[in-house]
Order: C-alpha cells, then structure tokens, then sequence
C-alpha cells in the first residue's frame, strides 16, 4: 500500500516538474490523495515535498487571485501535514526523482573537512552543481551506459566559471561520474 | 582526456559520494565541510533533500532526462549572474527573497 502511494507521489512530481499547467493538476491530485487520507499513512517526509512545493508555487503566478490564495493556502496545509511524519525519517524516502539512497552501499570513510584548499583569488563566490539530472542524464542501452547533456550546459559552465568558483558536488560514485566529466566536457 | 578536462578549466573541483554525509536513508550534501563561505556558496540540485542541512544555500531545478527544449540552465544563470554583479553580502538573503517573490 505504502509503495503504491510513494509511485503516486512520484508520479506526480515528476509530471508537476514537467509543465505548469501539469502542475496544477498534480496539486489537486495531491489535495485529493490528502482529503482521502492517503498522505497520513505515507512514508512522506517534509523536504520529499519541497520539490513539488516550488514546482506549484511557480504556476500560482498564472492563477487568479482568489485561487492563488486558496490553493496556497492547501499546499501550506499539506506541507505542514507531511512535515509531521518526519518520524517516518527512517522509512524508503520519497524523492525529487533522482535520489541517492544508501540502501545497497556500503557509506565511505567520509574525509575530514574541509573538502577544498583554500580559495585562490576570484569572486569569493562558489557555486556548487549537482551532476545527474541536473547536468547530465545517464542511461544505459543493454550494457552500454551513455549521457545526454542538458540543453545550454556547455554555455552555462562558461559563464559561471567566469563569476564563480564551479565545484561539481556528485553523490555519484568517483568512477561513474569522472566519465561522465569526461563525456560532457569534450 | 584528463588534458583536455584541465584544458577547460571551468570546474575547480569534483565531490563525491564519499564526501556526501549518510543522513537517515540518504547522502546529503553538507556545504559547511566543504571549506567555504557559506554567505558566498550556492548549491544547484534537482533534489531538494541533497541541500536540506542548508536549505537558505540551495537552488532547486528541476530533473532532466531528455527534453532538448528545456531551459532551466539559461533561465537560472540570470540570477546568478545577477549574484555576483550586485555583489550581495549573503547568497542566502538572497535566495530567500527570490523564492519569496516566486511565490506571490
């Protein structure tokens, strides 16, 4: 029952990330699943739903004024609601779409911080980017894993490395994600 | 191919998993080990839980597969750009107001 609800809530953020009007849709569905009493017994915790949160909160803009309201007001409601099951913490979380779950792995010796030397001149400002379905999405066709680049990534790149310090921050693992440096960067 | 990686230059620095903290079920991404000013220091995910510990530092967009008219990337560099030339004392004030904003 629990695996069929975290599907919906997947399934709804991923269309909510899709288009605005989808959007919407996905927050009457999730209003819907939460008058059903669906959300109560879900492992949801509080920062699964931020991403479908801002997701919504963009397509408010488009709405008019007394449903902006009304429909602002049942996000926060539901947020407040799902932020309460933070003592299902410990359960399979719900994730954006991606996601990097512990379950399977065996954690690394974290290093001590900090990670990187000091910075040397620049702006002082660092931008730190995440790599899958941010940057790059990997896929694999039978055995063979190959990347797509998302559209203007090259471009992106060049002009933030000229105002910030780019840091790539990959909860990938280190041989996976240096080829995909490696695919993206050439 | 290394060469021609350091020949771009653009990327400092790669972390990885092993630089992600377990928290609960998932890695977070903790950006108070990474040795920066936090005031200074914006991170870009499409999961939100990645950022939790600083929520005030993170940008969320969204998850790209294969859509080849998305736009994210060139939507978000205005207000990074916007970041810096104003030279604002913290990221974090600044993304507040941002995301406020988003949602009026």
């Amino acid at each position: 029952m629990n695996d069929q609800i975290i599907n919906i809530l997947k399934g709804i953020i991923r269309q909510g990330q899709q288009a605005g009007a989808n959007a919407n849709m996905s927050a009457k569905r999730l209003f819907q699943m939460r008058s059903q009493g669906l959300l109560k017994s879900s492992y949801v915790t509080g920062a699964a739903l931020r991403p479908l949160y801002v997701v919504i909160s963009k397509t408010l803009k488009n709405l008019d004024n007394s449903t902006l309201s009304q429909v602002r007001n049942n996000i926060i409601k539901a947020s407040e609601e799902i932020e309460r099951f933070k003592q299902y913490a410990n359960l399979p979380p719900l994730y954006g779409v991606g996601g990097t779950a512990i379950g399977g792995y065996e954690p690394l010796p974290t290093p001590d911080p900090p990670y990187l030397p000091e910075q040397e001149g620049g702006s002082g400002y660092c931008l730190v980017l995440d790599l899958d379905e941010t940057l790059v999405h990997y896929f694999e066709v039978g055995s063979e894993g190959t990347f797509l680049v998302r559209p203007g990534c090259d471009q992106f790149l060049t002009e933030m490395a000229e105002i910030y310090e780019v840091v790539i921050f990959t909860a990938a693992m280190q041989d996976v994600s240096t080829t995909q440096s490696f695919f993206f960067l050439n | 191919m290394l060469n021609q990686i350091d020949k771009a230059k653009r990327i400092k620095y790669r972390l990885y998993r092993q630089h992600a903290l377990p928290h609960g079920p998932v890695f977070v991404k903790d950006l108070s080990r990474i040795g920066r000013d936090l005031s200074k220091t914006i991170i870009v995910d499409n999961v939100a839980e990645n950022f939790q510990l600083q929520p005030d530092n993170g940008i969320f967009i969204k998850s790209w597969f294969d859509d080849m008219n998305d736009t994210a990337l060139s939507e978000l560099a205005p207000l990074l750009k916007q970041i810096v030339k104003k030279q604002v004392p913290d990221v974090r004030d600044a993304l507040r107001k941002f995301r406020d904003q988003m949602l009026e």
